[in-house]
């Protein structure tokens, strides 16, 4: 279908809309279909896949530095084993292993996961519906977005399978390790982040055209819900930083398979071969001509990276805003502010890679411009926090499932966010640089706020997507598990990276048990051993927390009760729909009357008051023909 | 219009006939402070000898001025979270949905915005504006001690998976016989240390967590980096970027050595490593030469004298 259609099926109603019904073959319908919300179920059982793959792969990561060198449950699949006799349930891995695990548990996690349900599922689902299109401005388009994700995920999947592994160099990949790191494994990430990259840059088109041309009438910039203006701004942020990163990953794979030297410097020696140089290699011939710069290519990967962390926050500030005005029954305090607060990020979030780079060598003065900015970057996030909070102050709180995710996501924010304030602090960042302090603020920005988020959309708009309601007992036994192991897991990784525990260390504590296995780790971690078991123990608690999720998601999706049109009383168009929408979205024209946080107005009859209502009564369920799917 | 987040001793609206919801609103409340008390609990507990509250012990003014910045972030962060999951916990047990309730409806205050934004701002602003000395003091080489005749100065090479350090010997003069290297970073107490830090392969990161010591070493670049503690004892060298499968195993020591032990202490190291045999130079010598170095730090004087 293409995008006239799909508008002509919004604008001409019952006649136009008819015209969808015809049959489609599976192939067409569930493979290579061009309806976005087909396209964002796609994105979310295959994201939620590897959710699970990411998930063990972290545990895999946890366990090792609890419990060294022990038998780790289904490792030895993953990552291979390090002893071959072991049978592959149990089984120890290598130092190779444990790198390939911690790897892939960020790149499927950031790559795979969080930026596809974010954008990919999240943006597909919401943003048709709730600014009144029948479906993406270009719904071919949107399609090849997917595959571009799924090729990129198979190239992920597929460095599992190739001798040596997965990469090990990070998902920094920061180079020279990993332009020297012998295998296929980074050659195979590179590509899998590439293609992941084009995904997104089609996405980021299709939703800036999407919004911007195809709103209804009525949908003026500043009546779309935040959640639209979190994907217009998130794709501007795609689409302006993905190809810097792309022609890095492109000069790292030419360093790889061509023999270049972006990234290797002169006299680069390592493992006994002489990389690069002619001055320092005493009579030994030098493999290529070296001159590269090494820092050149963490300013061009932060240069994206930095940005897509704020991709993967950005949706989810979008997702809390409209759940949490839904079940305060209150307009979101400062809608405007909101928005602004928004482009601040994205503006500033270009100026501030730098602040991954303060120990990295680079001009000191530059690391003082790059504090400034990053330390500015704090306060849209505070506008954020302060306008959230008074959207709950005199409301009438409804704690639902979607909301209890939404009041956790903007309490774990603000630890997120005030972390970060320690690391923009250049001097203090000396000591916490590369330490579990890092990895604390990561996840909790990324996992504690970020996914915490997407949880809650998944309960809110599970009715509308699959017309029945999850059960909300088993969605609060998931929260509460989620929530309590997530600080678990977290909160202490704060605690030990102050006290100086490098962060990326295969083994930490260096017990006796361990200098008897080979060593590593270092002593005066072994103090702090305590902690890392606490954190692993909540870390595997963590992963069967998610156990009620998947239960409750695929069984609600055939068993669940029924689901009415508006379960929420929310007021976005996406509500307007019938349940689950037909292709075309909307069974008559629709048109906007007012912003979407109209609750509690003293003037209307209910509690809230749908967009597309014209007296701000609630409207009927609208009735449509027997649903295709 | 009142903005100020409704009645503080509003506690008299909790009747007999509150809801489900009521108990779930303090298990939050009740979770989010025990998990904070049960962090500090645990901090304090493992008090270790020698190590201090939530940081290491710190043995250099460099290191106490950071822990200072250090406690003021953590003062300041500490009252708005308090502050900030202190209001988010009342708001969600004081407003939570009653029968018959209606929600107040606003869009927003023009005035309280602007309190928010600019009272953050300014004091985001002045904690950027308090570190620019500590941070140009610690790590700009132009203001380093490199004249003072006191300074030792230490040629830092990281190569997988083990530190190096190379030093100029008794006489202190680069590209002499006496210089020689040492798998040890030994320096002297109340003096400058200079380092100058350089890697072979990788990049590695010399974290020293009691001096708050961190710099990464970088292939095909020399940095410059100093301190000066003011205690001698015994810690552990880590590495703190990737660089490797055994880079869990790229631990070092260091020995700070007490000003009146130190000549000695430098002459038996010497006596230890023996002189540099210059015919058939370690993998150290040979791939970062002193004279080049020499040549190079005298063509970089050069250039600022020039200027």
């Amino acid at each position: 279908m293409s995008a006239a259609a799909a508008a002509a099926a919004a604008d001409h109603g019952h006649d136009g809309h008819e015209e969808h019904h015809h049959e489609e073959s599976f192939i067409r319908h569930y493979l290579f279909s061009v309806d976005h919300k087909m396209i964002a179920k796609q994105f979310l059982f295959t994201a939620i896949l590897l959710f699970l793959l990411g998930g063990l792969l972290a545990v895999t990561v946890r366990w090792q530095i609890a419990w060294p060198w022990s038998k780790i449950p289904l490792a030895g699949y993953l990552v291979g084993q390090a002893n071959p006799d072991a049978s592959g349930m149990f089984s120890t891995i290598s130092p190779e292993g444990y790198y390939a695990a911690m790897t892939m548990h960020a790149s499927v996690m950031i790559f795979l996961v969080i930026i596809p349900l974010l954008v990919g599922f999240f943006g597909n689902w919401c943003v048709p519906l709730m600014i009144g299109a029948g479906d993406m401005a270009f719904p071919r388009l949107n399609m090849w977005s997917y595959w571009m994700f799924l090729t990129g995920a198979v190239f992920f999947l597929v460095s599992f399978f190739v001798e040596g592994g997965p990469a090990g160099a990070g998902w920094t990949a920061y180079p020279p390790l990993s332009a020297i790191t012998p295998g296929n494994g980074v050659n195979l990430w590179a590509l899998g982040v590439l293609f992941t990259g084009f995904s997104g840059v089609m996405g980021a088109v299709n939703y800036i055209t999407t919004i911007l041309k195809l709103r209804a009438p009525g949908m003026t910039l500043f009546r779309m819900p935040l959640v639209v203006w979190s994907i217009l701004i998130t794709s501007t942020l795609t689409l302006l930083a993905t190809p810097v990163l792309a022609s890095n990953l492109i000069m790292l794979f030419l360093d790889r398979v061509a023999g270049t030297s972006f990234f290797v410097p002169d006299g680069l020696v390592a493992g006994g071969l002489i990389y690069s140089g002619a001055e320092a290699n005493a009579g030994m011939d030098a493999m290529r001509a070296g001159g590269g710069q090494v820092l050149m290519f963490q300013h061009l990967f932060w240069f994206y990276s930095h940005p897509a962390v704020y991709i993967m926050v950005l949706p989810a500030m979008g997702i809390a805003s409209d759940i949490l005005a839904t079940f305060a029954r209150k307009p979101i305090f400062g809608y405007r502010p909101m928005v602004y607060a928004m482009a601040g990020i994205t503006g500033l979030g270009f100026i501030v890679w730098g602040h991954h780079m303060f120990q990295s060598g680079m001009n000191p003065y530059l690391g003082m411009t790059f504090m400034v900015s990053t330390m500015f970057i704090a306060l849209p996030s505070a506008i954020k926090v302060f306008n959230w909070l008074a959207t709950l102050w005199r409301g009438q709180i409804h704690f639902e499932v979607p909301m209890l995710w939404a009041l956790a996501f903007v309490g774990m924010f603000i630890i997120g966010g005030l972390s970060g304030i320690f690391m923009a602090a250049t001097p203090v960042d000396i000591h916490i640089h590369d330490t579990y302090f890092i990895v604390a603020h990561i996840h909790y920005v990324v996992f504690a706020s970020t996914v915490v988020a997407i949880f809650g959309a998944i309960y809110f708009w599970f009715p509308k997507m699959f017309g029945r309601m999850m059960n909300p007992m088993l969605g609060k036994l998931h929260f509460w598990l989620t929530f309590v192991f997530l600080n678990g897991t977290f909160m202490l990784m704060h605690y030990v990276g102050l006290q100086g525990h490098p962060r990326r260390i295969a083994v930490a504590a260096m017990t006796d048990e361990v200098v008897k296995a080979g060593g590593g780790g270092y002593e005066f971690l072994v103090q702090y051993h305590w902690a890392n078991v606490i954190m692993t123990i909540c870390a595997i608690g963590l992963g069967f927390s998610q156990l009620p999720f998947f239960i409750n998601f695929f069984h609600s999706m055939y068993k669940g009760k029924k689901a009415a049109q508006n379960p929420w009383r929310s007021n976005s168009l996406d509500w307007a729909a019938p349940t689950p929408p037909p292709h075309g979205n909307f069974v008559e024209p629709v048109l906007v009357y007012r912003g979407p946080y109209e609750y509690s107005h003293p003037d209307m009859p209910e509690d809230f008051a749908p967009q597309h209502s014209p007296d701000g009564s609630p409207i009927p369920d609208t009735t449509v023909a027997p649903a295709h799917s | 219009m009142r903005v100020s987040g409704g009645p503080i001793c509003g506690f008299t609206n909790r009747g007999d006939g509150q809801n489900m919801n009521l108990g779930r609103n303090t298990w939050l409340g009740r979770g989010v402070g025990t998990l904070v008390a049960l962090l500090f609990v645990f901090a304090g507990t493992s008090h270790a000898e020698g190590r201090g509250f939530l940081l290491p012990e710190a043995i250099s003014e460099h290191a106490d001025r950071i822990d200072h910045l250090f406690w003021l972030i953590f003062a300041l962060t500490g009252i708005v979270f308090v502050g900030t999951e202190g209001l988010l916990l009342y708001f969600i047990w004081k407003y939570r949905a009653k029968e018959g309730g209606k929600a107040y409806h606003t869009h927003g205050n023009h005035k309280v915005e602007i309190i928010w934004t600019s009272i953050p701002a300014l004091i985001l602003g002045v904690l950027a504006l308090l570190q620019f000395n500590l941070w140009v003091d610690i790590k700009d080489p132009e203001r380093a001690p490199l004249d003072d005749p006191q300074a030792q100065e230490v040629h830092v090479l990281a190569k997988q998976f083990e530190w190096l350090f190379r030093y100029p010997g008794p006489d202190n003069k680069w590209g002499t016989e006496d210089d020689f290297s040492y798998n040890r970073l030994v320096v002297p107490q109340d003096r400058p240390v200079i380092l100058r830090i350089k890697s072979l392969d990788v990049i590695h990161s010399l974290f020293l967590p009691e001096l708050r010591f961190k710099q990464d070493a970088v292939p095909g670049m020399v940095i410059t980096g100093w301190f000066q503690a003011y205690k001698a004892g015994k810690w552990e060298i880590a590495c703190a970027e990737l660089c490797g499968a055994s880079h869990y195993k790229m631990r070092g020591e260091y020995e700070i050595v007490p000003p009146e032990e130190w000549d000695a202490r430098y002459a038996e190291m010497y006596d230890e490593a023996g002189p540099i045999d210059y015919d058939s130079p370690t993998e150290f010598f040979r791939f970062w030469p002193v004279d080049q170095y020499v040549k190079a730090l005298e063509f970089y004087e050069g250039e600022e004298e020039g200027r």
